[in-house]
């Protein structure tokens, strides 16, 4: 149910449940750009499990576009009964996920320096 | 297919405290108490306050969807300066700095999300982070290193 100063014949005046659900598909496309460049950067290297991991993380990043039009239209009623809409599992995942895929692009980029 | 839970608004006593065991276990699902990997006790934030209004816990996931993205471009950029870019003096370093950038603004975000969901719950003051000023004043710094070392590869 809107609240504050929107119009209660309104559903999300604001448009913030559709603004939110971008958000989430542009984390995805981000998700998957790293997922092709490491891939990418792994083949070139010959390490075929970093390049799968790659290929992995894109999947993950198509997988979250596809769930965040599935939680668009879960939380319309939710949002229009004036329930609670957080998502504390799906955050976690995410947030999870992200700091394993920054972690292996970290370890595999310093296992490869000239450096060494 | 997916279902979000049914979640109801606390009674008014949880309003700044949190709930009873028996009481929010239900509410708590798997989700409960959990430990970080630093060892501190990181909690549900749904199982404290009330339930807020909609636009705020969506402006929260919004703010932590942007902080992940963030990361994932710090990590984009460091692959593209280590693999991508063909002598450029000094790539390799300017791409672990970049990376490491990326390892911490990710391992904060879901600490900092539930922090925020919390106070929001609360009725709170948002806690306050140095970790934004910290990013920008790294990721300024950065720039002004990846011109530097490119004028000097190119003497």
């Amino acid at each position: 149910m809107p609240r504050g100063g929107a119009d209660p014949k309104i559903l999300d005046a604001g448009l913030q449940h559709e603004r939110t659900t971008l958000a989430w598909e542009r984390t995805g496309i981000s998700a998957i750009v790293v997922g092709v460049l490491l891939a990418r950067s792994a083949v070139e290297a010959s390490q075929q499990l970093i390049a799968l991991t790659g290929l992995a993380a894109a999947v993950v990043g198509a997988l979250m576009m596809l769930w965040s039009s599935l939680l668009y239209s879960n939380r319309m009623e939710p949002i229009e009964s004036g329930f609670d809409v957080s998502h504390p599992g799906g955050t976690r995942a995410i947030g999870r996920f992200t700091v394993l895929l920054t972690a292996i692009c970290f370890f595999f980029s310093v296992q490869n320096l000239s450096w060494w | 297919m997916y279902r979000l839970p049914n979640l109801r608004i606390c009674v008014q006593s949880c309003n700044v405290a949190e709930t009873s065991s028996g009481e929010s276990d239900d509410r708590r699902g798997n989700g409960d108490r959990r430990r970080s990997v630093a060892g501190r006790v990181v909690s549900d934030p749904r199982s404290v306050g009330t339930d807020p209004d909609y636009r705020f816990t969506l402006a929260n996931e919004r703010t932590f969807l942007a902080w992940i993205r963030t990361a994932l471009a710090l990590a984009a950029g460091g692959l593209g300066a280590i693999n991508l870019i063909e002598n450029f003096y000094g790539q390799e370093f300017l791409g672990m700095l970049l990376l490491g950038l990326s390892f911490i603004t990710a391992a904060t975000s879901y600490r900092r999300w539930a922090g925020n969901e919390r106070s929001i719950r609360l009725g709170a003051p948002l806690p306050a982070s140095r970790l934004p000023q910290f990013l920008t004043a790294g990721t300024a710094l950065l720039g002004v290193v990846a011109a530097a070392l490119f004028v000097i590869g190119e003497l």
